[in-house]
C-alpha cells in the first residue's frame, strides 16, 4: 500500500475516533506546555538578575523532573484507555485482510500526527504562557516589569526530545500489545464478561485498619519535619487503605445492600447496585486513583493559596530588626567570652558604614547557645536520640544566653545568683522549680516577659517546643557548650554572637546589601568564623524567591493532578457508557422507560462520582493537623490562615469536580440512549 | 375470546435523508385467541420483525390498530408504555437479553422488580415457574456460566413470571442447537396447554410445526395462513415447507 494512504487512514480514524482522542490530545498539548514552561523559566537569564532568582531557578529544574514524570505516567495511561476502546476497530481490520503491519503503520501515522500537532499547539501556548509567568513571578518577586519576547531554544529542544520519547514509547507498547494478540481477541476485547467479584472480608478490614492507621500517625505526630518518615508513612498507609477500601471494602458495603433483599429489590436500587458490583473490580481501581488525585489537587491547591496569601503580605515577613544581621561563632577555647570579639565586630561595622557612607543607628550584640534536648521529668536531657528522626518524643529546643548579654540586649537589668537561672516556654512555661541540664543544677525562676531573642523564633517555636533560659555568665555558656559536645560530638552546637546592625533610616535596598557585603569581607579578613552575614533585604527577597518557585511548581503541579482527574472521569464514564448501552437497550425492552431509565443512570454516577469526594474529604481532614504544622515552614506566622486555604481549594476542586460530572453525566447518556 | 386484534396494520419508513419511503408492512389484519399458539413465517426483509415491534409496542404502525384484550396499544401514551409492556407481554429473545449484571434469577425478577413488587412475592412466583422448565439448580448462576438452552428456559422465566395476557418470542430457537431447540419447543407446548397464549416469530419449519396457526408474511402482507388441526407435528412440517416452497417460488398456492 502506498504512503499516502495510511495518511488519509490515520487522519480518518483520528476523526472518526475524536471523542476519545479530544481528551488524549488535551492531555498531550498541556502537558507539552507545562513542561516547556517550567524548563523556559528556569533557563531564563533574566531571572538570574533578581534577588533570588537562582534559588527560583534551583526549585524550578528539581520540579521540572517531577514534571516529566507526572507526564510520562499520565500520557501512559490515557493512551491505554484509548487503546482499549480501538482494538475491535483493529480486529476488523485485520479480519478484513490488513496486515498487522499495516495496522502497525497506521498507528505510527496516528501517533505522529498527534505527536506534531500536539508539540506545535503545546509550544506556541506555551511560549505566550511563558512570558505571562515571567511577569507573574517578576511582580510577585517585586522586580521590574519588562516587556519582551521570551522564546528559549534550549527549552524547546529540551521539551521536544522528551516528549518525541515519550510518544516513541507510547507507540512501542501499542505495537507490542497489537502485535501479541490475535484477531478474534481483538473483536472480543472490551465485552469480555466479568465475574461477580467475591467479599473479601479480611482484606477490607485490613483497608480500614490500614487508614485508620494512616489517621492516627497524622492526628498524633507532634513534629512533621523531624518525624518526616513518620509522615511519609501515613501518606504511604493512607493511599494503601484508599485502594483496598475501594476495592474490596466498596464490594464488602455492595454485598450487604444486595443481600438485604428488602432495600435490593426495588426499582431505584436494583439496577445501579448490580451494575456497580458488576463492574466493582475494573471500577475500584479507578476510584482509587481519582481519590488519591484529589487529595494531591486539594493539598497542592491549598499550598498554592497559601503561598499566595503570604506573599501579597511582605511586611509580616522581617524577622530581623536590624538592617543586617551577622553571626560569628566563638573559638573552641573555652576560656573565650567572646568580649574582643564583640570590640573588633564594633570596629569593623563603623569602618564598613565610613567606607560606604552608612551611619549605623544601633548595634545590639548576644551570645547565644541553641540546644536540642529531650525533656526529661527534673529539666532536659541532651542525648544524640533529639536528632534521631524516628525519635518518639518530639524534641525541645533551648536557647541559653548569658545575663550580661540579655541586659544588653534588653536594657533589662536581671541579675542571678550562681545556679541560678530565669527560663521562659514559648508554648508552656516550665513549671518545676528545678532544672537539670547534664551535669548541671539550676534553681529555676520563671520569666513570662522574657524578650525572645532568637532570630527564627517564630518558625521554631511553631515546629518544637522551645525554652528561652538566661544562665548567671558567658562561662556557665561555655561550659554547657563543652559539655554537650562530648555527649553529642558531631551535632554539637556551639555558641554564637548574633549582632543585629540597624542603619539610619532611609538606607536603600542596594545600600542595605552594599553594607552587608562589605562587613562580610572585612569579617573575612579578620579570620572570624563567620555564620552568617544577612541584609533584610537579601533575606526577604531569598525567602520572596522560595515561595514564589514553590508556589510556581505547586500551582503547575495541582493543574496537572486536577488535568488527569479530570480525564480519568472523562474516560472512565465513556467507556463505562459504551458497556452499559445494551444493557439499557436490554432493560428498554423487557419494559424499563426513560425516565426509569435516567434515575438509574443518575444514582449510579451520582455514587461513582461523589463516593470519591467524600472520602478526599474525610482524608483531607484527617491529615489537616499534620500539613498545617508543615505549612509553618512557608507560611510562618500567618499559618493561622491555611483552614482558609483548604478551603478556598476545596471550593475550586468541589466548582471543577461538579462541572465535569454535569458533562460527563451528559455524554454517558447520550451514548447509552 | 379473541385476545389481540390486528386491524390494517401498515408501516412506512422514510429513510434518513428523506426521499425513499420503504414499505415494510402493508395491510395486515388478523387476530389471536386466547390460548391460541401461533407462529409467523417469512422470509427475512418479509416485515416479519417490524410487525413483532408493533405488537410489542416498540414501534409504532403507520396506520391501523393493535388491540390487546379490546385496548388500542397504539394509542397508550408513551409514558405509560413501558408499564404495559411489562404487565401485559412477555419477550423471548433470539439472543435471550439476559443481564450479565444479574444472577438468573435476578434476571427473572426483573419485570417484577420495575413493577414494584414485594420480595416475597417474587418467590412465591418463581417456584413453580422454574420447576416447570426445569432451572431450579442454576437459579444462582450467572448467564455467562449456564449454556444456551438453559439461558433460552431462563428467558423464558422471566417472559412468563409477570403472568401476561401475550408471550412475544423472536426466533427463540434462532441462537440454539437443535437439542436445546427441541427441548424448548418442548416447553413453550406445555405453557401453551396450560392456556398461555403465545406467538412467535421464526424462521425454523420445526419451530413452527409446533404451533396451533401458522401466518406467512411476505412482502408486507399476510400471504397465507396454515390449522394444525389435528395434525402431527411431521405433518405439519411437511406442509409448512410445501408452503414454504411455493412461497418461495413466487405463486399464489393454495394448499
Amino acid at each position: 500500500m502506498r504512503n499516502s494512504f495510511y495518511w488519509k487512514m490515520a487522519a480518518d480514524s483520528i476523526r472518526k475516533n475524536w471523542k476519545m482522542y479530544f481528551p488524549f490530545i488535551i492531555s498531550c498539548i498541556s502537558t507539552i506546555m507545562m513542561t516547556y514552561i517550567i524548563q523556559a523559566l528556569s533557563t531564563n537569564p533574566g531571572l538570574s538578575e533578581i534577588p533570588g532568582g537562582e534559588n527560583l531557578k534551583t526549585i524550578l529544574s528539581m520540579g521540572y523532573f517531577v514534571l516529566i514524570l507526572f507526564s510520562t505516567i499520565f500520557l501512559f495511561y490515557m493512551n491505554s484507555f484509548l487503546m482499549k476502546n480501538r482494538k475491535r476497530e483493529f480486529g476488523v481490520y485485520n479480519i478484513l485482510g490488513m496486515d498487522k503491519k499495516h495496522i502497525m503503520k497506521m498507528l505510527a501515522f496516528e501517533t505522529f500526527y498527534i505527536a506534531v500537532c500536539s508539540m506545535i499547539i503545546g509550544l506556541i501556548a506555551g511560549t505566550i504562557l511563558n512570558k505571562v509567568c515571567v511577569l507573574l513571578i517578576r511582580q510577585m518577586m517585586g522586580a521590574d516589569v519588562a516587556l519582551g519576547f521570551e522564546f528559549s531554544s534550549e527549552a524547546v529542544v529540551w521539551t521536544l526530545s522528551f516528549f518525541i520519547i515519550i510518544f516513541l514509547l507510547i507507540l512501542l507498547g501499542n505495537i507490542s500489545q497489537i502485535r501479541l494478540a490475535n484477531p478474534i481477541d481483538l473483536l472480543k476485547s472490551g465485552n469480555v464478561g466479568e465475574q461477580e467479584p467475591k467479599t473479601k472480608w479480611v482484606l477490607s478490614i485490613v483497608g480500614v485498619l490500614l487508614t485508620g492507621w494512616g489517621y492516627y500517625i497524622a492526628l498524633t505526630l507532634q513534629s512533621p519535619i523531624s518525624g518526616m518518615p513518620y509522615a511519609f508513612l501515613s501518606a504511604v498507609l493512607i493511599i494503601a487503605g484508599t485502594y483496598l477500601l475501594f476495592t474490596t471494602g466498596s464490594i464488602a458495603v455492595l454485598k450487604i445492600l444486595k443481600n438485604n433483599k428488602k432495600y435490593y429489590y426495588q426499582t431505584s436500587h436494583f439496577i445501579p447496585v448490580s451494575g456497580m458490583l458488576y463492574r466493582m473490580k475494573k471500577n475500584a481501581v479507578g476510584l482509587g486513583n481519582i481519590t488519591v488525585l484529589s487529595v494531591g489537587v486539594i493539598l497542592l491547591l491549598s499550598i498554592a493559596v497559601s503561598l499566595y496569601i503570604v506573599s501579597g503580605n511582605k511586611e509580616a515577613d522581617s524577622q530581623y530588626a536590624g538592617n543586617v544581621i551577622s553571626e560569628v561563632r566563638l573559638p573552641e577555647d573555652a576560656d573565650e567570652t567572646g568580649e574582643e570579639i564583640k570590640a573588633k565586630l564594633r570596629e569593623l561595622i563603623d569602618q564598613t558604614a565610613s567606607e560606604t557612607n552608612n551611619t549605623v543607628t544601633d548595634v545590639s550584640s548576644y551570645t547565644y547557645l541553641n540546644l536540642v534536648t529531650l525533656a526529661a521529668d527534673d529539666g532536659f536531657e541532651v542525648t544524640k536520640d533529639a536528632y534521631s528522626m524516628l525519635a518518639k518524643q518530639s524534641p525541645a529546643s533551648l536557647y541559653l544566653t548569658d545575663q550580661e548579654s540579655y541586659n544588653q540586649l534588653t536594657s533589662d537589668n536581671v541579675s542571678l545568683d550562681e545556679n541560678e537561672v530565669y527560663v521562659h516556654g514559648t508554648d508552656d512555661e516550665y513549671t518545676k522549680d528545678t532544672l537539670s541540664l547534664m551535669d548541671f543544677q539550676f534553681s529555676v525562676n520563671v520569666m513570662e516577659d522574657m524578650e525572645e531573642f532568637s532570630l527564627d523564633n517564630e518558625t521554631t517555636s511553631l515546629i518544637s517546643d522551645t525554652y528561652y533560659i538566661i544562665v548567671e555568665d558567658i562561662e556557665t555558656l561555655r561550659q554547657i557548650e563543652q559539655q554537650q559536645k562530648e555527649i553529642v560530638e558531631d551535632y554539637a552546637a556551639s555558641t554564637n554572637v548574633s549582632t543585629q546592625i540597624s542603619l539610619e533610616q532611609g538606607a536603600d535596598e542596594q545600600q542595605e546589601i552594599e553594607f552587608g557585603e562589605q562587613l562580610r569581607s572585612h569579617m573575612e579578613q579578620e579570620g572570624m568564623e563567620i555564620v552568617v552575614v544577612d541584609s533584610r533585604t537579601e533575606a526577604a527577597s531569598d525567602l520572596q524567591a522560595l515561595r514564589s518557585g514553590v508556589l510556581f511548581i505547586v500551582l503547575n503541579l495541582a493543574v496537572l493532578l486536577l488535568l488527569m482527574t479530570v480525564l480519568i472521569i472523562y474516560y472512565k464514564q465513556t467507556s463505562e457508557a459504551y458497556d452499559d448501552k445494551e444493557r439499557f437497550s436490554i432493560l428498554q425492552k423487557i419494559g424499563l422507560n426513560q425516565s426509569e431509565i435516567k434515575k438509574a443512570i443518575k444514582s449510579q454516577i451520582l455514587t461513582v462520582f461523589f463516593l470519591p469526594v467524600i472520602v478526599t474529604g474525610i482524608h483531607i481532614l484527617a491529615i489537616f493537623l499534620l500539613m498545617r504544622k508543615l505549612m509553618i515552614l512557608v507560611m510562618i506566622n500567618q499559618v493561622n490562615l491555611f483552614p482558609i486555604s483548604v478551603l478556598i481549594a476545596f471550593l475550586v476542586f468541589l466548582i471543577v469536580y461538579v462541572i465535569i460530572y454535569r458533562i460527563t453525566a451528559r455524554v454517558y447518556y447520550k451514548i447509552v440512549h | 375470546m379473541t385476545l389481540l386484534q390486528v386491524q390494517h396494520v401498515m408501516k412506512v419508513y422514510t429513510t434518513r435523508f428523506g426521499g425513499n419511503q420503504v414499505e415494510a408492512l402493508s395491510d395486515v389484519s388478523f387476530s389471536v385467541d386466547s390460548g391460541d399458539y401461533i407462529a409467523i413465517m417469512g422470509e427475512s426483509g418479509s416485515g416479519k420483525t417490524t410487525l413483532l415491534n408493533i405488537l410489542a409496542a416498540l414501534d409504532k404502525p403507520t396506520r391501523g390498530s393493535v388491540l390487546l384484550n379490546r385496548k388500542n396499544i397504539v394509542q397508550i401514551p408513551e409514558k405509560e408504555i413501558s408499564a404495559f409492556r411489562r404487565n401485559n407481554l412477555g419477550f423471548v429473545f433470539q439472543d435471550f437479553n439476559l443481564l450479565d449484571t444479574f444472577s438468573i434469577q435476578d434476571n427473572i425478577f426483573v419485570p417484577l422488580v420495575l413493577s414494584g413488587k414485594k420480595h416475597k412475592e417474587m418467590e412465591q412466583k418463581l417456584k413453580p415457574i422454574a420447576e416447570k422448565l426445569g432451572i431450579e439448580h442454576i437459579l444462582t448462576k450467572f448467564p455467562y456460566e449456564i449454556s444456551g438452552g438453559q439461558k433460552q428456559r431462563a428467558a423464558v422465566a422471566r417472559a412468563l413470571i409477570a403472568d401476561p395476557e401475550l408471550v412475544l418470542a423472536d426466533e427463540p430457537t434462532g441462537a440454539l442447537d437443535s437439542k436445546s431447540s427441541d427441548d424448548l419447543l418442548q416447553h413453550f407446548d406445555y405453557i401453551n396447554a396450560e392456556g398461555q397464549t403465545i406467538l412467535m416469530v421464526t424462521h425454523s419449519i420445526k419451530a413452527a410445526s409446533h404451533a396451533k396457526r401458522v401466518l406467512f408474511i411476505k412482502d408486507g402482507n399476510i400471504f397465507h395462513e396454515l390449522y394444525k388441526g389435528e395434525m402431527s407435528n411431521e405433518e405439519m412440517f411437511q406442509k409448512i415447507s410445501n408452503t414454504l416452497a411455493i412461497l418461495a417460488a413466487g405463486e399464489d398456492g393454495n394448499a
